[in-house]
């Protein structure tokens, strides 16, 4: 069928394009149908795996950068020995990073090991500093190697020169008798441009090229040379070496917390101008008449602190505050009628607003407590300073002013005749401004924590509720701070 | 090193042995298992699978047929069985009832003819695909077809005929291909 001689023709074109269709397979392929078929092959390449990994971290572990007292203390010994020879010198230069340092000169001719560290022919000049950090632990070897050249008197190594940093005492100075260094000036870190020329030499003989082997280093230095090479070297590992973070280092982080007593001045605001024939005059003023009661009040926060100088720091952050008092009420059996003066915000004019009350200024043996809270997020913004202390037990006052965001609360609000509360949270301001002052002992403690505790008081600037009430009302607590500040 | 050599020492796990017969034969068996895959990587993955097989049942090759042959088959049976072990066949099974299948053509590169008719090949469904290069390609009857895949017979010539519509169709569009004319009887003549 003429079909079927397609369908064939069709099937032979598919298979005769497929036949000779090739793809070469990666080697892993292999890789695998081998580890399958001789797997016994596979332990000598782990056990040589294994051993170069074990040379590997026995050779970093021993020449690992931790210097040793000990080998310190033998290298201040050669040094030592060396400074009691005349033929080398030793300079002592102060480094920002460091407590000391010395330093040697020397003519770099008598480097062995130098002609393949890629500096061109005859390098003559070679500085090395030692360093020590702060602390103790930890020794530095620089050394700088270049071609010098001469311009007005001064040397100025020439681009570019090599620092070899070698922080293995053995291997740069050698307790010969000869006193003369050895550098394996096997690491080079990097290479330095310096931008100070180095303290000129008097003796020009020491720059030459074939300078003589045994000719003993250092010979060639006076006083002046001494001090222009210390103040080379301050000014080069100033500039050279890698300090921490300017900011970071004066940066911590501060957590406290400050239970406090909470209370309320209420007075009618100065503001509020009420319609003449609507005021009651009254002789009772509203504090007499209104049964309140202090209640615990909580601040938490944290916040960075910044050491400014040795006496002043300034700090900010993030503070969260419950404020509460008690008011005391009568609760009515039914809810009554009542009047609150509110002013009309657009006129200013005060007009009693009606209320439904279902608490009754009344004081009596029996009474229910109002809690007048209000929830606030804060960012407080200020200072410390430090009055008198030592880097134990320090001395502090403080100041901060803190925006403050209402987020919640409960407004109890006196009526007109002052003889019952309307709640109304919408009179509570969502702004307020508050400032707190405080007075701390500061004291250092375990890894690197200072703790701080001390009194302090917060008073709010801005009433409590809102233009519209007739009354103002601050909020003031008085508590005790509790802190802890770790440096970053 | 001579077929017999190689044969002979790949039975005896000589490892330079099977590496000459793997380099052998394992391009051509990777283009098959290419057909069958989907993507090169689960290709390589079956032609490592089926040629464990291969030296693993080396010595049962009774000089019947080419050696090729033999390895072809069982690098087919490793790709079907791998197929239906991931259950990437028994997926595209249900594909035989789809009304429509949009074919994305632009996914063929424009090379070799050879390679154009793999990469046409492997759009089509796997259910397709895979019945199309048992039947067409590798020369399986489709009773045998049934019997691997674990469908009826009569299921593997229904999707034989629609992968074969489906490709002519596809090679068509390419232009690997001339349409087929048809005459007046509908039937296609010959070429």
């Amino acid at each position: 069928m003429e079909q079927d001689f397609y369908r064939d023709e069709f099937e032979q074109m598919l298979r005769d394009t497929t036949e000779d269709f090739k793809m070469y397979p990666s080697r892993k392929v292999w890789y695998s149908i081998y580890n399958n078929f001789h797997p016994d092959r596979k332990w000598p390449s782990l056990a040589i795996c294994l051993l170069l990994l074990t040379a590997i971290l026995y050779i970093g572990v021993s020449n690992n950068n931790q210097i040793s007292r000990k080998a310190r203390t033998a290298f201040d010994t050669t040094t030592q020995s060396e400074n009691n020879s005349p033929t080398t010198d030793n300079v002592a230069a102060s480094d920002p990073g460091y407590s000391h340092s010395r330093s040697v000169r020397i003519a770099a001719n008598n480097l062995p090991g130098l002609s393949n560290q890629g500096l061109t022919a005859n390098p003559l000049i070679a500085v090395l500093n030692a360093r020590e950090s702060s602390n103790g632990g930890d020794v530095a070897f620089d050394a700088y190697i270049g071609m010098p050249a001469v311009t007005n008197s001064d040397i100025v190594i020439s681009s570019p020169a090599k620092r070899i940093n070698d922080r293995n005492p053995g291997n740069l100075l050698s307790n010969s008798s000869a006193a003369t260094a050895k550098i394996n000036a096997t690491t080079i870190t990097e290479d330095v441009q310096p931008s100070v020329p180095i303290p000129s030499l008097t003796e020009t003989t020491a720059i030459t090229a074939n300078a003589d082997a045994s000719r003993k280093p250092g010979s060639i230095f006076n006083s002046t040379e001494h001090t222009n090479l210390m103040a080379w070297m301050e000014n080069d590992a100033f500039y050279n070496l890698r300090h921490p973070g300017k900011w970071k280092a004066k940066l911590s982080v501060q957590y406290y917390i400050t239970p406090s007593i909470g209370y309320r001045e209420l007075y009618k605001s100065h503001d509020f101008e009420p319609a003449t024939s609507l005021v009651q005059s009254t002789n009772v003023s509203e504090e007499e008449v209104i049964n309140q009661q202090a209640a615990i009040n909580l601040e938490a926060g944290f916040g960075l602190v910044l050491r400014a100088s040795k006496s002043l720091r300034l700090k900010s952050g993030l503070q969260f505050n419950v404020t509460n008092y008690v008011t005391r009420a009568h609760a009515l059996k039914h809810p009554t009628q009542t009047s609150v003066m509110l002013a009309d915000l657009n006129n200013g004019i005060a007009m009693p607003q009606a209320y439904s009350s279902e608490y009754g200024n009344v004081l009596g043996s029996n009474y229910t407590s109002l809690n007048n809270r209000t929830i606030q997020l804060s960012v407080p913004v200020g200072a410390d300073y430090k009055i008198l202390g030592n880097e134990k037990i320090s001395w502090f006052v403080g100041a901060t002013v803190q925006p403050t965001f209402i987020v919640g609360g409960d407004a109890y609000l006196i009526s007109t005749d002052l003889k019952n509360f309307a709640q109304d949270n919408k009179m509570l301001r969502s702004f307020n401004v508050n400032t707190a002052l405080e007075s701390f002992i500061s004291i250092k403690g375990p890894q690197n924590l200072q703790l701080s505790v001390g009194p302090q008081l917060r008073y709010q600037l801005l009433s409590t509720y809102t233009k519209q009430y007739s009354y103002t009302e601050k909020l003031y607590n008085l508590g005790l701070k509790l802190g802890i500040t770790r440096k970053l | 090193m001579t077929e017999e050599l190689m044969l002979a020492g790949s039975i005896n796990n000589n490892a330079a042995a099977q590496e000459e017969f793997y380099n052998r034969f394992s391009p051509r068996m990777l283009g098959v298992c290419y057909r069958f895959a989907k993507n090169r990587e689960d290709a390589e993955d079956m032609l490592q699978e089926g040629f464990i097989k291969v030296f693993t049942q080396l010595h049962q090759y009774r000089n019947e047929g080419s050696l090729e042959g033999w390895i072809r088959r069982i690098i087919v049976h490793t790709c079907i069985n791998i197929l239906k072990k991931n259950k990437k066949f028994s997926e595209s099974v249900d594909l035989i009832h789809a009304k429509s299948i949009h074919i994305r053509e632009e996914l063929i590169p424009s090379i070799m003819q050879a390679k154009q008719v793999v990469e046409c090949i492997r759009i089509l469904p796997m259910g397709y695909r895979t019945v199309l290069n048992l039947y067409a390609i590798e020369g399986f009857s489709h009773r045998e077809i049934g019997k691997m895949l674990d469908i009826e017979e009569s299921t593997s010539r229904s999707q034989y005929t629609r992968a074969k519509a489906m490709l002519e169709e596809i090679l068509v569009r390419k232009n690997i291909i001339q349409k087929p004319r048809k005459n007046s009887l509908g039937a296609t003549p010959s070429s």
